[in-house]
């Protein structure tokens, strides 16, 4: 029987999140449907990895003056995946803005947000 | 003794959840695009709760506010509402 930490939960909704972004893109018909799904498979992404270095019972890893120096090895989340994902975090703002631009000129073209009458090329 | 803190984190989890599924359920746009701002809100929390306070601080900066403005500027842009045939 798994244990049902918060980490183990994390990841239940970082993968519940994926698959919930990546049906969404591929199934939903409406242009930004898909992409407020983009932005949730980022998020179930970014959640996973920074659930990746969680420590049950740990400390932020900040190391404060008159803290012990000696357990702050064992007790500190780990740093990395934080560190990835908050560049991660900034990247999917300016991706979101690129596709937000595209869905407008695809609507301008074709004057529909349904992607499978842009994909068979009709003008209004 | 029950945590206070570790319960919202819980429940932080089901909300993360749920407004994914929720805010792609929706036929009016705009309001799904409000539902991924409270999404990202409950995400902001968890990222609290797992030990990564700055990642907190940046989501709720960013999902909140940033992620909803384009949507919502496309939206203004195009349509709001989700062509049915």
């Amino acid at each position: 029987m798994i244990e049902l930490t918060l980490q183990t939960l994390s990841f239940l909704a970082a993968a519940l999140l994926v698959i919930i972004g990546m049906a969404g893109m591929l199934y939903l018909d409406n242009l930004i449907k898909k992409l407020i799904a983009f932005t949730l498979l980022s998020d179930g992404v970014n959640l996973a990895l920074v659930s990746l270095g969680y420590v049950q019972g740990g400390i932020v890893p900040i190391l404060e003056p008159g803290a012990s120096l000696s357990d702050f090895p064992n007790e500190a989340a780990l740093i990395f995946g934080p560190g990835i994902v908050l560049t991660n975090i900034v990247i999917g703002v300016s991706t979101t803005a690129i596709l937000a631009a595209l869905i407008v000129i695809l609507y301008k073209r074709y004057g529909t947000l349904k992607a499978s009458k842009v994909l068979k090329g009709e003008h209004e | 003794m029950i945590d206070a803190f570790m319960t919202v984190a819980y429940l932080m989890v089901i909300g993360v959840t749920i407004g994914a599924v929720a805010a792609l359920l929706q036929k009016d746009l705009l309001r799904a695009a409000y539902i991924s701002g409270a999404e990202s809100i409950a995400l902001a929390f968890l990222f609290h709760a797992l030990l990564a306070p700055d990642l907190g601080l940046t989501q709720a900066i960013v999902g909140t506010v940033l992620m909803p403005g384009i949507i919502i500027l496309a939206i203004l842009k195009t349509r709001r509402h989700e062509e049915s045939d």
